[in-house]
């Protein structure tokens, strides 16, 4: 006979580990303690990419009302309207990954609820998702960043020669 | 008989997944992201180095000035430059050991030895804990920032 008052999972101690390489109840409590962190990290991401969509709008906005009373010159709001449509762009750059992080926290729940190796393999797809995006991005930024040094070194030095 | 004080769904869900043969899948999905980590934490060390150079250029600006004739009074932008650039590197170096130390606990993962998944899989939260609380650090860093340097704008008369 089951022991009726015996202590629920979460408050005991985990069990050994199950025979033949079986997930343990440990196994999907460290992915559970997980799950805060991950949405809260997440959260941040969606605040500050919402803050530079709104940067972005504002910057934009701003200048086409400045642009109409003619205070400035085409240059200028041109200038102005492209750095408000660089935020809108640099925005995306954070909630994406952040849009998938959440995808992996609301995985790690669903795989909590159910406890199927669907939900298991969802959350792992999402998890290695995230990394990979950030990872390319990472690839993208070192490259872009190597290319504007290169350049600002070449135009640097042309600037020198030409100079009497 | 069952348990008739046993807790919720969740409880119940993860006795069942207790007996699923999974552990091969939890490897594959951990250890398919390990190049990915690997290259984060080695750009993040390369980071903090980058913000280390930062600082002794800051420090080299800030004693320059400090002996020119404009005096102390010009060394306020240098000096928040040095003191974010103190504060990036040793976030970026701090989390990067987090996420190294989480890449060496997913080359060691193996299905067979379900401790070795139990501890990648506290590394990554003890990686994300990290962050959560670095990024709420830096934003309240930020915030006062930017509140000092609201506040200390001259007053242009009109």
């Amino acid at each position: 006979m089951e022991n009726p008052y015996q202590s629920s999972i979460h408050g005991g101690a985990p069990p050994p580990p199950s025979v033949g390489g079986g997930v343990t109840i440990a196994t999907v409590q460290g992915l559970a303690a997980t799950k805060p962190w991950i949405r809260f990290c997440a959260i941040l991401g969606f605040i500050l990419g919402g803050l530079m969509v709104l940067f972005g709008l504002l910057m934009m906005v701003s200048m086409a009302f400045i642009s109409m009373s003619g205070k400035t010159g085409a240059q200028e709001t041109g200038v102005m309207a492209g750095v408000g449509a660089v935020y809108l762009l640099m925005s995306a750059l954070y909630l994406i990954p952040s849009f998938r992080l959440w995808k992996y926290g609301s995985a790690i729940l669903s795989l909590m609820m159910s406890g199927s190796v669907t939900d298991l393999d969802r959350a792992m797809e999402h998890h290695r998702s995230f990394w990979k995006f950030v990872g390319i991005l990472m690839i993208l930024g070192t490259v872009v960043s190597v290319l504007m040094i290169l350049g600002g070194f070449v135009t640097a030095t042309s600037a020198i020669k030409t100079t009497p | 008989m069952e348990n008739p004080y046993q807790t919720g769904d969740i409880s119940r869900a993860t006795v069942e997944f207790g007996s699923l043969p999974a552990a091969d899948e939890i490897v594959q999905g951990l250890t398919r992201t390990k190049p990915w980590v690997s290259l984060l934490a080695v750009c993040g060390f390369l980071l903090s180095g980058l913000c280390l150079l930062a600082l002794g250029g800051s420090i080299l600006i800030i004693s320059q000035l400090i002996n020119s004739e404009n005096g102390v009074s010009s060394v306020a932008s240098p000096f928040f430059t040095a003191l974010f650039s103190l504060a990036s590197s040793t976030g970026s170096l701090f989390l990067s050991i987090k996420l190294w130390r989480y890449r060496t606990a997913l080359a060691r993962a193996d299905a067979s030895n379900p401790s070795t998944i139990l501890e990648a899989i506290e590394r990554q939260r003890s990686f994300w804990k990290s962050l959560g609380i670095l990024a709420l650090l830096g934003g309240v860093f930020l915030t006062l920032l930017l509140l000092l340097a609201l506040f200390s704008a001259p007053i242009t008369p009109k």
